[in-house]
């Protein structure tokens, strides 16, 4: 069965594909029918190759002033033959060098420069682009080519280690969940540091996109490339901005690529027979005389002789899959002429999700399927007005199992499950244990069984397949407006975005089966005994409980919309060697069905208005100078509060132009400096809205307590005797304050670029420092009698600062051997100064002063020994603590008391002893050399001053669903191995001394379970051969390109809970996946 | 804004054309401040809620939603009333929880407990502020509203006191003075000053309250007249008001508050500035105990409506036999329509519709396992009225051997049907389900049917909770070992039934008692022989257990000179409270009030029960097999004969058991920390002793 699916998930594909290239030889034979044309002129060869002699393959050969665009392309050995008259002008054209015009001869060769990046590279800012070299603010950006070397589905997961300042953390693999946290310079509130994304200068969500679509991702980081966006540009941008039609001949692009995936790192249980001799082992050190597994029951677990009652199963080798299939194809054709240029991408995403599925006739694995599509078009309406169209989309297919609690859920079960409660899916039947007299006869039974893990089989079988359509569209005028003044211009833009989803749960049922042994009894109904005296059993029975029932179906729907125009002008003129730029834009955007923290507003529409200002003016590319600003209004405020003004200016001094620096150009040849200061603002907290308005009151509330709670709104009572009708309540729901207002940032920023030895190496630096205040938040000071929920206000205060460097370096040996190699390496750090954190007993329990998402816990000093009183008192001057339980055995865990008060208790929690979830240090390398026709590309990434707190199963052995049981539990392997016991009684060991009875000391919060989780990986590896066959000439094609690449291959870390980017707690996540992938290439 | 208005207005209309049109279509075409002004319509304020009758009426309703529930019924509400913390009662020796995930078992139980964290009635978190502030928001405004007549507005006003009384006193009983709120904050203060008044003014602060209530409420809502429908039963009454006073008062009056020493060490600064004592003893205060016990039954005499209920009551519809003790019993507590209620709370309509009241389904599922001990078994006399005393009636055969009847009197009729008569105060069987107690009890009827509980060791419902089986390697022999398990029903030999009643409770109308006439008795006598009337006091004592069939409490405790002796008296009236009063708080109230730090100290113990079942030679044996099932169905008889063990309850034992109960390790048990947090918010919260 699953071997079916797999099939039919493989040829699907594959057949679209096939039929997609049916379509593509009209365009084939609309070239050769052109040629035929242009037989009777005379034919013209030519080659095309680089300052180094190199041909260039693919570059654009056009007949200059045709009627319409007449042209080629040169093949493999940069060779193009067209028919023209000698002497007709021809433009040559190849993405990254000097656009040049020739007159044609035959035989000629024609030499086109590399362009320089600096002069001629435009970069994306805030609602447009930029010259490169003049640019004054912080950002960074990567190609499209380095997020597509493998095959993924968010392309957030491949942003860490490529963007200088840009942090991620990817906590779940889970198939089609967008599980990446990003933040930009780190985290500027501990409230919501979520970064602004855009796509095409629209707020979109990156993980709706195919990577395939993506041109460029730019991440504006300081003051002066964000103010202008006022909202939410307080936590950096991010944009994304799709490819879009050239002109000149189509283009067609295929991407086919098979990848297998297997989970990154999965932490190993113990066994059967482990598991028996340390729960033994743990009952006796509390206390017991013995344990309550007898020998008998673990001779059966190391023997091996009863697989069915007496199982050992590895559950996550039992449950998840191997490894799991991937597929990503996409085909996008661009190309155009002078009046119309197009791009159109369609993609195919798949993922199989690792869970088994058992023989079910229905989807709950995990698996994930998504297409995605999107069309360009920029057409030329007249000379001076220009109309771009997008619209893209995309249909995705989920399907889950139904467990109640996601991902995690499934992941908890299995490490929560005895590796004996079970032996899974036996001949068909689904057995559960039982230890029940009754059930084992034969007198050898488990003392207890404990949660078996397959919930998601068994418990709540069925599954959660949700299907989400979105679609978007973006309409953008632009109209030159030189007749009013020259450089003027004007630009509008609408967009659309509407998604729609379809929620279908399967509820279904399945039975299970108990295994029975029975005696053999006599007339007497008396059991009968061999001669050893071993009682004689029956064959085993399988009692059926409860029935297999296909599944029920129920849907729910789910929909979105919003919109967003803008208008600018545009003002772009040199006057000499004096360039000036200025903008003028306004937008507001419309977001319909919003949910908000109460609910209460839903049916209103969240809305937005912004204003923004740019000029910018450069002196001969050397001086440059900016000044933005923003001025936006948010449905939050009051009016009079409303509306936030957010200015920012930058400088910038290529100081390498100037005469004085001439001597230095051998060795630096370019130096730019740069400094930025400016406002930007945040108008949001959580989902809460309309924080200004009266408090509001609810009334006709008839909800019972019962049901949701007070802040739900249930404040029906029911009055009267056996009476069924509930009487409606009124309340004050909430207080809210008046004078509540944008929360700003002030940032700086100051950096160099600096190239050196004729732009081989390249290199960046930025410092920045960023004091965020009147952050919104609930001051907890106010005294809890008031009776009120405390209104959010503007109070908060948090530094953050930070440096980044990269380094870029690109060279040759000899003329066929190219590498480079690019560093990244970004610190943060930043510091709450004011929280609001309710007043503490002692200092160091605040976490002002700390980096946000420091966390409180106890200081772990030594596991105990005899003697352990004197030697703490000898440490820290102060006696021996009272501990938080009373009898302290040898291996129990031992707290600092960190106010000398005699007791360890809630005030010995300290704040920030460690690190925190997301990283100080994160850097990052790409590097890559290309021989011949291969080219070989790795990234790296590392990150460190990171730490985890393991919790659940991972920190508690023997926890259970409902928590730390005795009668079962899951147990890691690592717990067997690497604890406290009286055998190896190590102060090294990693978990204290296994207990029940003092499990509140030695499971408490605290330093014990933080671990370093710092980690270095080879993110992506790629190699990839561009063929040169012969027969490639005759089916048009110019490009065959074959690669294998990984993704997740390798990972240095001393964390072993799991892959040091997810969560080994009570809710720990779907494993991160390792991919291994082979992708063809085809351009035509 | 007017300005790029003007700007931006024309430019846009003209080039925005497709996308408005896709996206516009709906909406006004708005630009500036215009496009954002849209706030939410329709806003109900302060301003709506007091100019409408009908929503002030609801507003009222409202803070009856914020009550003092007693049973923990649901995690996501207020603190006290989550599953995950626990209730008072756990606290006492007559229960012992037997789940780990709450409060009691991991703070209170291993002693841990300190002020960062919430004890089982949270100062900050459980609505009693919020409560407060409403009770104060509507007594300020109601005056505004036009349509409701001035003497009902006045009975509004005074069920609004009682609820902030009410709230008060729940706070009250278990920390002590409280900061006195006696207006609704505007929420604009600049700061609080908010200091913690003394037990004294508390006290007087609650009775104020409830005496300018008094007048102003209805006796009862008994359905005579319409202004008196009992569709509203459940609001406050002059009876429960009363109720309420004198609990207050009772409360003030008892040895915590009125001694000559504070409870703790006379050296910390909550009992220098008689937060938590009133700092001398008054026997005044007694005698105001008392009159305020005379005053509630002075005007039941008049008012009537109250009464214990009966067996012979048309409601309940019994005979006084022990099944009819027993319905009497339970319909006085269990039922909305029971007389004896005089304030109940609610949060629920009935059970079953809704799936989420914890308390029920929890109990089902081990989960609120609040296992009765050994000692609260043992409060309940035997059904004559005799005290019961496990030495004694060992000895004399009553609890094991062939006339052992620890629970039941089981005679072995025809075919081998047993019958069980109880033998027990009809109230143990109640509060407690012991083994040989049938599954069925019949709601409207009161007769026994269906199978026992078989809490046997191996018994069909015990199922191993209290000992299990293990095969001991050397002899091959199978042993049965102390087990004691968590999160079972039956851990300590015995079950919980009181509020939970099992499957006869399913899809009931259900309340939690708040204040009740027996508890009244209890309380008037309490008083009566703290202010020297012994008799009197005897009397009252009487009529609540006269109601159970059991004779009168002098008699049959001739050796504890209760007429003279006032200390027994005392004890014995505690004693009844706790076989009365289960569940209701009344016990750890009673603990505290008396500072009976021996009850927190002692151990407590279970019960092990043994099926006997005779072999070929005729010798009776331990048996460790269900009835129910095989046996049964094989014919063989109900078992009827058992064996009873005590044993020393171990599977987490309280960290207090053993200690010296006059060390202020232990004493500092009597009132809960208050939170640390608001201590050091600096508005003149002082920390109770010793925490």
């Amino acid at each position: 069965m699953i071997k079916l699916t797999a099939i039919k998930k493989t040829i699907m594909p594959c057949a679209m594909m096939c039929a997609m290239m049916l379509l593509t030889p009209p365009f084939l034979g609309w070239q050769t029918a052109q040629a035929a044309v242009q037989q009777q002129k005379s034919q013209i060869r030519g080659t095309v190759v680089d300052s180094q002699g190199e041909p260039i393959i693919g570059a654009s050969v056009v007949i200059v002033g045709g009627k319409s665009v007449q042209g080629t392309v040169t093949d493999f050995d940069g060779n193009f033959v067209l028919n023209v008259a000698p002497g007709t002008q021809l433009k040559i054209s190849y993405v990254g060098f000097k656009e040049t015009t020739v007159k044609a001869s035959n035989g000629m060769k024609v030499v086109i420069e590399e362009e320089s990046t600096m002069l001629k590279g435009v970069e994306v800012v805030a609602y447009g682009v930029q010259k490169k070299v003049t640019v004054t603010g912080a950002l960074s950006s990567v190609k499209a080519e380095d997020l597509v070397r493998t095959p993924i589905g968010d392309v957030s997961n491949v942003l860490a280690g490529q963007l200088s300042g840009v942090t991620t953390i990817q906590t779940s693999g889970e198939p089609g969940q967008n599980a990446t946290n990003i933040f930009v310079r780190g985290q500027g509130t501990w409230v919501d540091s979520k970064p602004l994304i855009q796509v095409d200068g629209v707020e979109r969500e990156m993980w709706d996109i195919d990577p395939n679509e993506i041109e460029s991702i730019t991440v504006l980081k300081d003051a002066s490339a964000t103010a202008v966006f006022g909202v939410r540009g307080a936590n950096g941008v991010v944009l994304i901005t799709t490819k879009r039609g050239q002109e000149g001949k189509a283009r067609v692009t295929t991407n086919v690529s098979f990848s297998a995936m297997t989970p990154t790192n999965l932490i190993e249980q113990a066994n059967s027979y482990e598991y028996a001799l340390y729960h033994n082992q743990a009952t006796i050190s509390d206390g017991a005389a013995k344990g309550v597994f007898t020998d008998a029951v673990i001779q059966k677990f190391k023997d091996g002789s009863d697989p069915i009652r007496f199982p050992n199963m590895r559950w996550d080798e039992y449950i998840m899959k191997d490894v799991t299939l991937q597929q990503q194809h996409n085909i996008n054709i661009s190309g155009g002429n002078k009046k119309v240029k197009y791009f159109i991408s369609a993609g195919m995403f798949t993922q199989d999700g690792m869970f088994k599925e058992f023989g079910k006739s229905w989807d709950y694995g995990y698996e994930y399927q998504r297409f995605n599509y999107r069309a360009n078009l920029d057409m030329d309406v007249t000379k001076t007005t220009k109309l771009s169209f997008n619209i893209a989309g995309k249909v995705d297919d989920a399907a889950r199992p139904r467990t109640g609690g996601g991902a995690a859920a499934m992941i908890k079960a299995i490490y929560n499950a005895t590796p004996f409660s079970s032996p899974g899916i036996v001949d068909g039947l689904y057995i559960e244990n039982s230890n029940s007299t009754a059930d084992n006869e034969d007198g050898v039974m488990l003392p207890f069984v404990g949660d078996a893990p397959m919930t998601y089989y068994s418990y709540q079988p069925g599954g959660i397949q949700t299907n989400n359509n979105k679609l978007s569209m973006d309409l953008i005028l632009e109209q030159k407006l030189d007749f009013i003044t020259k450089g003027l211009s004007f630009k509008a833009k609408g967009s659309y975005n509407s998604d729609y989803s379809v929620t279908k749960t399967l509820t279904a049922s399945v039975a299970k089966y108990t295994p029975v042994v029975l005696a053999q009894r006599d007339d007497t109904n008396a059991i009968i005994y061999d001669g050893d005296g071993n009682i004689m059993t029956q064959p085993m029975l399988f009692r059926k409980n409860g029935s297999d029932v296909d599944p029920t179906y129920a849907y729910g729907y789910g929909k979105g919309r919003d919109w967003y125009v803008e208008g600018s002008f545009n003002y772009n003129r040199s006057f000499g060697m004096h360039t000036i730029t200025a903008l003028a834009l306004y937008n507001q955007s419309k977001n319909y069905y919003v949910n908000d923290a109460d609910n209460a507003y839903t049916d209103i529409p969240r809305t937005y208005v912004g204003l923004v200002g740019r000029i910018t003016y450069d002196w001969n590319n050397r001086y440059m100078a900016e000044f933005n600003i923003g001025y936006n209004g948010s449905e939050n405020f009051a009016p009079g509060k409303r509306f936030g003004t957010f200015p920012a200016g930058s400088i910038g001094w290529v100081v390498s132009d100037e005469s004085f620096f001439k001597p230095l150009k051998n060795i630096v040849s370019f130096l730019k400096l740069r400094a930025s200061w400016g406002l930007v603002g945040n108008d949001k907290v959580s989902a809460k809205r309309f924080m200004y308005i009266p408090d509001p009151y609810n009334v006709n509330q008839n909800a019972l307590l019962e049901r949701t709670g007070k802040d739900s709104g249930a404040f029906g009572y029911n009055f009267g005797v056996e009476n069924p009708t509930t009487a409606m309540g009124a309340v004050e729901s909430a207080k809210n304050s008046a004078d509540v207002t944008w929360e700003k940032a002030f940032k700086q920023d100051y950096g160099f670029d600096m190239y050196f030895l004729s732009d081989r190496l390249r290199t960046n630096f930025d410092f920045y420092k960023e004091h965020r205040k009147d952050i919104l938040w609930q001051n907890n000071n106010s005294p809890s009698l008031r009776g009120f929920s405390i209104p959010y206000t503007n109070f908060g205060e948090v530094d953050s600062w930070g440096w980044e460097v990269s380094l870029n370096w690109q060279d040759k040996i000899g003329k066929e051997f190219r590498y480079w190699a690019k560093l990244n390496l970004s610190y943060n750090q930043n510091e709450i100064k004011i929280d609001g954190q309710a007043p503490q007993t002692n200092e160091y329990m605040y976490t002002k002063g700390h980096r946000i998402g420091s966390r409180s816990l106890l200081k772990f000093w030594k596991y105990y020994y005899t003697g352990a009183e004197a030697d703490y008192l000898a440490e820290f001057g102060s006696p021996f603590p009272t501990q938080l339980v009373a009898n302290l055995q040898p291996g129990d865990a031992v707290y600092v008391d960190l106010d000398k008060n005699g007791k360890i208790d809630g005030n010995d929690y300290a704040v920030g002893q460690g690190h925190t979830n997301d990283p100080e240090y994160i850097t990052g390398l790409q590097m890559g050399c290309s021989w011949k026709n291969f080219t070989f590309n790795a990234q790296l990434t590392a990150a460190w001053n990171v730490t985890r707190v393991i919790d659940g199963a991972f920190r508690t052995p023997f926890t259970a669903s409902s928590g730390q049981s005795t009668q079962g539990g899951g147990l890691l392997k690592y717990h067997v191995d690497h604890s406290w016991t009286a055998e190896n009684p190590s102060q090294s060991a990693e978990y204290p001394r296994a207990t029940w009875k003092n499990a509140n000391q030695n499971y408490a919060n605290s330093t014990l379970y933080e671990k370093d989780a710092k980690y270095l990986r080879l993110k992506t590896i790629q190699l990839a051969y561009d063929f040169n066959f012969p027969f490639m000439k005759v089916l048009g094609l110019n490009q065959m390109q074959l690669a294998v690449s990984g993704y997740n291959l390798l990972t240095f870390t001393p964390y072993i809970w799991g892959d040091p980017e997810a969560t080994a707690s009570g809710n720990p996540s779907y494993p991160l996946q390792r991919t291994y992938t082979a992708s063809l290439k085809l351009g035509f | 804004m007017k300005i790029y208005q003007h700007i931006t207005s024309g430019v846009m209309t003209m080039a925005m054309g497709g996308v408005l049109l896709i996206s516009a279509c709906t909406d006004d075409i708005k630009f500036g401040d215009a496009f954002i002004e849209k706030t939410p319509g329709g806003t109900v304020t302060i301003d709506t809620v007091f100019s409408n009758a009908e929503y002030a009426k609801q507003f009222l309703t409202g803070i009856y939603a914020l009550q003092y529930y007693g049973l923990p019924y649901s995690q996501s509400v207020n603190h006290s009333s989550s599953p995950y913390v626990g209730k008072l009662d756990a606290l006492t020796d007559a229960y012992q929880l037997h789940w780990n995930s709450n409060t009691v078992y991991n703070s209170f139980y291993s002693g841990t407990l300190n002020s960062n964290e919430q004890p089982l009635i949270s100062y900050s978190n459980d609505y009693v502020w919020e409560a407060v502030r409403q009770g104060w928001i509507f007594i300020e405004n109601i005056g505004k509203v036009d349509g409701i007549a001035t003497a009902d507005k006045n009975n509004m006003i005074a069920q609004a006191k009682c609820l902030i009384a009410a709230r008060y006193f729940d706070l009250f009983s278990v920390y002590g003075g409280l900061p006195i709120i006696d207006h609704a904050f505007t929420g604009s203060e600049s700061s609080f000053s908010c200091p913690r008044a003394t037990a004294e003014e508390t006290v007087n602060f609650m009775v104020k309250l409830l005496d300018e209530a008094i007048p102003d409420l209805r006796w009862a809502y008994n359905g005579n007249t319409s202004d008196t429908d009992d569709t509203n039963t459940g609001r406050w009454t002059a009876a429960g008001a009363m109720a309420l006073k004198a609990k207050i008062l009772l409360f003030s009056a008892s040895p915590l508050y009125n001694a000559d020493q504070g409870y703790y060490d006379g050296t910390t600064e909550a009992e220098k500035q008689h937060l938590v004592w009133h700092g001398n003893y008054d026997a005044q205060r007694w005698q105001k105990a008392l009159q305020a016990c005379k005053d509630f039954f002075n005007r039941l005499s008049t008012d009537g409506f109250y009464k214990l209920m009966e067996p012979t009551d048309p409601e309940v519809n019994c005979k006084n036999d022990a099944n009819g003790y027993r319905q009497a019993y339970r319909y006085g507590y269990i039922r909305q329509g029971s007389k004896e209620v005089l304030h109940s709370t609610r949060v629920a309509t009935v059970y079953g519709t809704q799936g989420t009241y914890a308390w029920w389904n929890w109990v089902g599922i081990g989960r609120h396992s609040y296992l009765p001990t050994l000692e609260y078994m043992e409060m309940f006399p035997w059904s004559d009225g005799t005290p019961f005393n496990w030495e004694k009636d060992e000895t004399a055969g009553r609890i094991n051997g062939t006339n052992g009847r620890l629970f039941y009197q089981n005679k072995v009729g025809r075919g081998g049907a047993v019958s069980k008569i109880p033998s027990r105060d009809p109230r143990l069987y109640e509060n407690i389900l012991v083994n040989g107690t049938t599954e069925q009890f019949d709601w409207n009827k009161g007769t026994p049917s269906g199978n026992a509980y078989e809490l046997w060791v191996g018994g069909y419902h015990e199922n191993w909770d209290v000992m299990g089986p293990q095969k001991n390697a050397e002899t091959g022999e199978t042993e049965y070992l102390l087990q004691e398990k968590l999160t079972s029903k039956y851990s300590t030999g015995m079950g919980v039934i009181k509020y939970y009643l099992g499957e006869e409770f399913h899809r009931k109308y259900m309340h939690w008692v708040y204040l009740s006439l027996d508890e009244m008795y209890l309380m008037y006598a309490e008083a009566l022989a703290q202010t020297g009337d012994l008799t009197g006091a005897i009397a009252q004592v009487d009529i609540v257990r006269s109601r159970v069939g059991l004779a009168g409490l002098a008699a049959k405790n001739a050796a504890l000179n209760l007429t003279t002796d006032k200390d027994n008296l005392i004890n014995e009236i505690l004693r009844e409270r706790a076989c009365e009063l289960g569940m209701s708080n009344n016990h750890y109230y009673d603990m505290i009030r008396y500072k009976r730090t021996d009850w927190i100290v002692k151990p407590l113990h279970g019960l092990v029960t043994y099926r006997l079942m005779q072999n070929s030679k005729g010798q009776w044996v331990r048996n460790y097999e269900p009835w129910m099932g095989t046996h049964k169905d094989n014919g063989i008889a109900e078992p009827y004969r058992f064996e009873y063990e005590t044993f020393q309850l171990f599977n987490r034992e309280r960290q207090q058991w053993g200690k010296d109960p006059n060390s202020t390790e232990i004493k500092k048990w009597l009132l809960f920390p208050l939170p640390v947090t608001e201590v050091n918010k600096g508005y003149g919260l002082i920390q109770n002793p010793g925490w």
